[in-house]
C-alpha cells in the first residue's frame, strides 16, 4: 500500500508509512502519465456516447424501423421513391443524425488532446491541445508541386495517435516555459497573455504540421495496409487482442482505450467492432449468471448473500451495455476472475465472428441488435463465453469452499 | 471536538470506483469518530462540493483520485495524502491507521 503526501504547489510526493516498492520513481512517473491520459479519456466519453446514441438512431430509423435494404445509402433510399411521406420525413432526419453524428464524433480526438494538456500544463495547453487534437483529425494542406504546378493538397490524418503526441509535447512545453521564463512582477501579464502563447501555437504549428501528422499518417497507413492485407487471419487477431482488452477492466480505462481505437477503425469501415461489443457485455452476464446456477449446479451457495443481488444487476446492466455491474465480482477475487472472464471473453468473440456475425455499430446493448448482421452466431458467441465464465467459476469456487479455503456467509 | 477528515474522489468514468472509494473512506472515518465530509467528482459532475473553510478547518486531506481533478487551486499550500482508488476502495482503515501514525495523531 502506498499513501504519497505533498504540499500542493509546493512540495513534491513524499511516502508514507510501509512503502513496499523500492523502484517507486519509475512508478510514479508511470502512474502521472497515466493519469493525465485519463482525465483527456474522461472528457472525450461523453462525446462517444452522445455521438454514438445520435448515430445509432440514424442507423436504426433507416434499417430498422422502415426496412430499407441495407445495401442502400440513406439518399439511395430517398432517390429510390418507394418512401414518401412520413417515412421521407423520417428520412431526411435519419440523414441528419447521422451528419451530426459524425460530426460530434469529430470532437473526441480535439477534447482528448485539450483536457488531457490541460491536465499536464494548465489552461494555455488546453487551447492548444484543442487545436492540435482539431488538426489531428483534419490535418492542415500543404502545397506541393504536382505535374509542374503548386496544389494544395491536405495530408493523411494522425487520427487519435497524433492527439496523444501533440497533448504530451504541448502540455510539457507549457509547463517547462512557465517554469523557465522568469520574469519580475510587472512583466508577469506580458509572459502569460503574449509570450507563453505565442511560443506555445507557434510551437503546436510546426510540431503538428512537420512531426506528427507525417509521422502519425504514416503510421495510421501502415497499420490500416497490415490489418487489410493479412485478412482473415489479420481479423482474428485483432479480435482477440481487442476483446482481451475491452473484457480486461470492466468498463474501465484499458477498455476505454480499445474502445477507442475500434471505434476509430469502425467509423472508417476499415474492421468492424463485433469482438469488442460482445466483449462489453460477456463477463457481466457469465458472472450474473453464476449467481443464478450455482444452487442448480453445485447444490449450494458460493458467494455471499450479498453477491446475488449484484449479480442479477450485473446480467441487466450487460443488456443495457454496461460492464461495470461485475466490478464487484471481479475486485472480490481479481487473481482467479479477471483471466478467467479475459480468457472466455475472447473464445465468446471469436466464436461469434467465426460464425459470421459482423457488427459495425459501436453499441453493445440489446437496442443495438437489429444492427447486427448475423445475430444468431452472435448470441451462440455470448453464450459460449457467458456459460465458460459462470460454470468454470461456479465449480472453482465450491472447490475452494470443499478445501476449506473459501468461507461464504 | 472531533476532528475532521476531508476527501476527494474522481476516477476516469466517474460511475463505480468514484463513489465506491468514498463509501468506503466515509465509513472508516466515522467508525474512527472523525468529521467527515467527500467531495465526488464523477459523471453527474462535482457533489458535495468542498469549500475554502472546509478545507482550511481540515485535520487530514485525502485526495484519491485516478484523473487530475477541477478545483485543485482550492488545495495550494495545503498538505495532502494521495491514495489510489483502488487501495482505499480495499482497505479503508488501514490507510487511515497509517496516516494518523504519520500525523501523530495516536
Amino acid at each position: 500500500m502506498t499513501i504519497k503526501k505533498r504540499t500542493i504547489g509546493v512540495s513534491e510526493d513524499k511516502i508514507v508509512g510501509k512503502a513496499n516498492d523500492l523502484n517507486d520513481g519509475k512508478q510514479s512517473a508511470w502512474t502521472e502519465i497515466s493519469r493525465h491520459i485519463m482525465t483527456g479519456i474522461s472528457y472525450m466519453i461523453p462525446i462517444l456516447i452522445m455521438g454514438g446514441l445520435v448515430g445509432a438512431f440514424s442507423q436504426i430509423i433507416p434499417y430498422v424501423i422502415l426496412r430499407v435494404d441495407p445495401s442502400l445509402s440513406i439518399i439511395d433510399a430517398l432517390n429510390s421513391g418507394q418512401y414518401t411521406g412520413f417515412s421521407e420525413i423520417l428520412l431526411k432526419l435519419a440523414n441528419v443524425m447521422s451528419t451530426f453524428g459524425f460530426t460530434l464524433f469529430g470532437f473526441a480526438v480535439p477534447m482528448f488532446a485539450a483536457f488531457t494538456a490541460n491536465s499536464i500544463g494548465g489552461k494555455t495547453a488546453l487551447l492548444a491541445g484543442f487545436i492540435g487534437g482539431y488538426i489531428a483529425n483534419n490535418p492542415v494542406a500543404k502545397l506541393s508541386i504536382v505535374n509542374g504546378k503548386w496544389e494544395s493538397a491536405a495530408p493523411v490524418a494522425s487520427g487519435f495517435l497524433g492527439g496523444v503526441i501533440i497533448a504530451f509535447a504541448v502540455g510539457y512545453f507549457v509547463k517547462w516555459l512557465n517554469k523557465k521564463i522568469k520574469v519580475s512582477h510587472n512583466w508577469l501579464a506580458f509572459k502569460t497573455t503574449f509570450l507563453v502563447p505565442l511560443l506555445t501555437v507557434l510551437f503546436t504549428l510546426i510540431f503538428m504540421v512537420y512531426i506528427v501528422t507525417p509521422v502519425g499518417g504514416a503510421m495510421n497507413s501502415l497499420i490500416k495496409n497490415v490489418l487489410q492485407s493479412a485478412g482473415k487471419s489479420g481479423e482474428m487477431i485483432y479480435a482477440v487482442i481487442l476483446s482481451a482488452a475491452t473484457a480486461f477492466d470492466l468498463g474501465g480505462p484499458v477498455n476505454k482505450a480499445a474502445g477507442f481505437v475500434a471505434a476509430a477503425f469502425t467509423i472508417e469501415k476499415t474492421l468492424p467492432i463485433t469482438a469488442r461489443v460482445i466483449a462489453i457485455v460477456t463477463p457481466s452476464i457469465g458472472l450474473g449468471l453464476s449467481t443464478l446456477i450455482d444452487k442448480k449446479l453445485v447444490g449450494r451457495r458460493v458467494y455471499d448473500k450479498q453477491f446475488y443481488q449484484a449479480g442479477k444487476t450485473s446480467i441487466f446492466l450487460a443488456f443495457m451495455g454496461i460492464s461495470e455491474g461485475a466490478i464487484p465480482f471481479a475486485l472480490e477475487r481479481p487473481g482467479f476472475v479477471i483471466p478467467l472472464y479475459v480468457i472466455c471473453s475472447v473464445i465468446g468473440s471469436v466464436t461469434a465472428i467465426a460464425l459470421g456475425a459482423v457488427q459495425w455499430f459501436p453499441e453493445s446493448a440489446i437496442w443495438a441488435w437489429p444492427l447486427i448482421d448475423g445475430i444468431v452466431p452472435y448470441i451462440i458467441g455470448l453464450a459460449v463465453g457467458s456459460i465458460l465464465i459462470a460454470v468454470i467459476n461456479v465449480l472453482h469456487r465450491n472447490n475452494l469452499i470443499k478445501k476449506g479455503k473459501l468461507e461464504v456467509f | 471536538m472531533a476532528k475532521k477528515i476531508i476527501g476527494l474522489c474522481a476516477c476516469p468514468m466517474g460511475l463505480a470506483h468514484t463513489f465506491m472509494a468514498a463509501e468506503a473512506l466515509e465509513k472508516a472515518a466515522k467508525e474512527k469518530g472523525y468529521d467527515v465530509k467527500i467531495e465526488t467528482q464523477g459523471a453527474d459532475g462535482i457533489q458535495n462540493k468542498l469549500t475554502a473553510d472546509d478545507i482550511k478547518k481540515a485535520d487530514i486531506i485525502i485526495h484519491s483520485v485516478g484523473i487530475t481533478p477541477e478545483g485543485m487551486d482550492r488545495f495550494e499550500g495545503y498538505e495532502v495524502y494521495e491514495v489510489e482508488l483502488q487501495e482505499l476502495i480495499k482497505n479503508p482503515k488501514g490507510i487511515l491507521e497509517e496516516i494518523e501514525e504519520d500525523k501523530g495523531f495516536k
